[in-house]
């Protein structure tokens, strides 16, 4: 069985500065797989190179065995894409959004239909589908952009940081929604900060520091008997600011 | 604060520089032009202030005040404002507007147009100083004429773009635009008449200054102009006038800037649903090249960027029609070119740059278009289609309204053709430069007349290569139909010709252009990011 998702070696530079760092990932087919990471560790940009958004340097990239880089359309279709950072179009109603997504995603008409009424009150839009994107919250305006990856039924669901600014019940609601698909068979690789959510819902995942995997593996290996979070610090040997620094904050309320 | 934001200002510019080739090019290409226009002014004052020519003040007084006016009018039709500083950044900072105001002049000096004219005034002080008090006066009016010159066209671009982002100005942009173009058509009718009236070059250059020197544009420079000749009245009443202008324009500047700082988001949708628009779904079909027309269409409608557009598109054959109209009723002779089928010629001529634009205006949210892998053909193809059902019916409108004003019916069918070629071939043309050539566009809330940092060469060679296609495609046709005016068969021909070289440059536009964006669809959603590498 091929997997959902191959990384090889894939690399970026922006500048002089190396973003990813020859990166290897293997994402196997059915799994949930998370990718956390601290600030600047180069997600965005793996996830980007991974979904044919943002061209390598070097490396190459296989979803269900298909080359991203050599043969776009066929793989793209495989995926459903959340990015983070990008604007949608907009000036379309929320329901105008996923309808043009699905025509672009070429699934039949009624069936469009059929999905977004599904997808939009399963995420709590309903109420919103006829109003502007543009004037959507930004957790509303992760919603609909995970409606828009969901619509064409994908095989591999690849979702920058799908949980940011989302309310407790609308996480529940995606949450739900991921087991149910990687249950019907999909694969899921998602990025987040939070450990918990990451711990609670995935059955694999992998650490990026400075553009190279740091950790990787099933959940169990990678924590190694301790918290996701502990194991996160150590990984990372992160150092909390000591006494005696940032001294000058406490007076904020008196003068400066 | 002066220092900060000009040091600001400075390594803004110097960091933007650092980021991208184009834009390299692009300042040195700015400068260049810059020198040269320096060079220019500062040379012919010196000339004219030694020859001794008895126009030399007049000249002097009219280029000035054009300088002014291009102040206002370049970014507003052309360029869009440089906001590098844009002060909603500042709105977190604890600061008055009047704190930041001395800092933002200065700061606009900054660049090229900036430096460009602070030169060309110190010049014009040279150029009146032939003694003690109008050099003063030549000193005090070119301080006023460059603070006139800035602060008009931040008050007027600013007040303006806040004003066309909101919902109101979409829904009366049509009417606006048609009175102020109708106002341009009688200014344009009264200036043709008057120029037909006067005899020689000297006094048209002499009356044209004393028209300009009582314009706000010239109330400043032609200050030395009435202290040189000693009229002392008049000279008082342009002080006064220009002092009190360039007041008022500070405190105008200061309210906006104040509104700026407590309310810096960029206006949005306006909280208005949407109706289901079931039409144009209808209209458009269901295939990917649909689903983008159907897209674009509904963009058409509610992005202000468009609105715009179509606003532009309609300015000149509107000051065409009425100047024209107002001349036949004074009974001149126009001769046998009926002018008003000029106003659909210059739509079509026009209609490209939308698509020129059209990815620097989808900005990142292009990469809807990456992920889904739709054919770039496809993309190509469906925005050329929206542009059709938008521009179509008023193509049509402008050339029935040729034909009725000017009584020629004959001349619809050659017209129709040339502007089949001008207006399919720039569509065509900017289908490919299009694909190939982005530079990031300000979003749509944000002010249309906004330039983001330094960009925006690519956008004008891009605009180049459209206009240029389209007017070399009409050229062939436009000369079967000349021919076609005695000659049947030629007459037959334009429109068979000017209908296959439209369809021609749209088939190879779209087919080429398509293909290119296959191929550098990453490096498109590069282009359009306003972070980028
Ligand atoms: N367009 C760009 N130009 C230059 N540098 C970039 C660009 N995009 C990302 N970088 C740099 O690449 C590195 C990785 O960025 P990336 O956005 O992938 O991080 P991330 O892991 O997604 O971080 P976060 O958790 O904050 O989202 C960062 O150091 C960033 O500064
Ligand atoms: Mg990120």
């Amino acid at each position: 069985m091929t997997d959902a998702l191959v990384l090889e070696q894939i690399t970026k530079n922006f500048g002089a500065k190396r973003a990813v760092d020859a990166l290897s990932l293997t994402v196997p087919r059915g799994s949930l797989f998370g990718l956390v990471g601290p600030n600047g560790a180069g997600k965005t940009t793996t996830l980007s190179m991974a979904t044919g958004l943002l061209r390598p340097d070097y490396g190459r990239v296989l979803v269900g065995g298909v080359d991203v880089w050599a043969d776009p359309p066929a793989a793209k279709t495989l995926m459903g894409v959340l990015p983070d950072g990008l604007r949608l179009f907009d000036r379309l109603s929320g329901r105008e959004l996923l309808r043009y997504v699905g025509l672009l995603r070429r699934v039949p008409p009624a069936d469009i239909e059929a999905r977004s009424r599904e997808l939009l009150d399963a995420l709590g839009l309903t109420e919103d589908a006829d109003n502007l994107v543009v004037d959507y919250s930004s957790g509303m305006t992760k919603k609909i952009g995970l409606a828009c990856a969901l619509i064409h039924a994908p095989a591999l669901l690849v979702l920058d940081e799908p949980f940011e600014a989302v309310d407790p019940l609308s996480g529940e609601v995606i949450r739900g929604i991921l087991r149910r698909f990687v249950a019907g068979g999909g694969t899921v690789i998602f990025s987040s900060h939070v450990m918990e959510l990451v711990e609670q819902l995935c059955d694999q995942l992998a650490v990026v520091a400075l553009g190279r995997v740091v950790a990787a593996g099933s959940l169990d290996a990678v924590r190694a008997g301790e918290s996701l979070q502990q194991r996160f610090l150590d990984l990372l040997g992160v150092a909390v600011p000591s006494e005696g620094v940032l001294t000058w904050l406490q007076s904020s309320s008196g003068s400066n | 604060m002066v220092a900060v934001l000009v040091g600001l200002k400075l390594r803004l510019l110097r960091n933007a520089l650092r980021q991208s080739a184009w834009r390299i090019v692009g300042v040195v290409l700015a400068t260049a032009y810059g020198l040269f226009l320096v060079a220019l002014a500062v040379v012919g004052m010196i000339a004219l202030r030694f020859t001794g020519v008895a126009v030399g003040p007049d000249v002097v007084v009219v280029g000035l005040s054009a300088l002014t006016l291009g102040w206002t009018l370049v970014p507003l039709l052309a360029s869009g404002m440089d906001d590098t500083l844009d002060p909603g950044r500042f709105a977190l900072l604890p600061l008055r507007a009047r704190e930041l105001l001395p800092g933002l002049v200065a700061s606009s000096l900054v660049g090229v147009p900036g430096v460009a004219t602070v030169l060309i005034a110190l010049a014009s002080v040279v150029f009146w100083a032939t003694g003690a008090l109008p050099a003063i006066a030549a000193l005090i009016g070119a301080v006023l004429g460059v603070l006139t010159s800035v602060v008009l066209a931040r008050v007027v671009t600013t007040g303006l773009g806040g004003l066309m982002g909101g919902r109101r100005f979409r829904d009366s942009a049509a009417g606006i635009v048609a009175v102020l173009a109708s106002l341009s058509g009688v200014t344009v009718a009264m200036g043709m008449e008057a120029v037909s009236r006067t005899p020689n070059a000297a006094d048209l250059v002499g009356s044209l200054a004393a028209l300009a020197g009582w314009t706000p544009f010239g109330w400043a420079w032609s200050l030395p102009a009435d202290v040189a000749s000693g009229r002392w009245g008049s000279a008082a009443a342009k002080l006064g006038c220009a002092v009190v202008l360039v007041a008022g324009l500070l405190r105008a500047w200061e309210a906006l800037l104040e509104r700026r700082l407590t309310s810096p988001l960029e206006a949005r949708g306006g909280g208005e649903r949407v109706g289901q628009s079931g039409w144009i779904d209808r209209l458009v079909g269901t295939s990917s090249a649909g689903a983008v027309a159907g897209r674009c269409l509904r963009y058409w409608r509610r992005d202000p960027r468009y609105i715009t557009s179509i606003a532009m598109y309609l300015i000149l054959p509107i000051v065409l029609v009425v100047s024209m109209q107002l001349q036949r009723r004074s009974g001149d002779d126009l001769g046998a070119v009926p002018w008003e089928f000029f106003g659909p010629f210059s739509l079509a001529m026009l209609v490209g740059l939308s698509t020129c634009q059209d990815l620097a205006y989808d900005g990142t949210a292009v990469w809807t278009h990456l992920t889904t892998g739709v054919p770039g053909r496809a993309d190509r193809l469906g925005r050329l289609i929206a542009l059709g059902v938008v521009v179509g019916p008023l193509f049509v409108l402008l050339q029935l309204a040729a034909a009725v004003i000017s009584g020629r019916w004959d001349l619809v069918v050659p017209s129709t053709a040339v502007g089949a070629a001008a207006g399919l071939g720039g569509a065509g043309a900017a289908s490919w430069i299009g694909a190939i050539l982005q530079s990031p566009a300000a979003p749509a809330g944000a002010n249309p007349f906004r330039t983001t940092n330094g960009g925006g060469l690519q956008a004008m060679i891009a605009t180049m290569v459209t206009v240029a296609a389209s007017g070399i495609l009409a050229v062939p046709v436009l000369a079967l139909a000349w021919a076609g005016l005695d000659q049947p068969w030629a007459a037959v021909a334009a429109p068979v010709v000017g209908l296959g070289i439209g369809l021609g440059a749209v088939t190879l536009g779209t087919r080429l252009g398509g293909g290119y964006l296959d191929g550098h669809w990453p490096e498109v959603l590069t282009n359009v990011s306003e972070k980028r590498a």
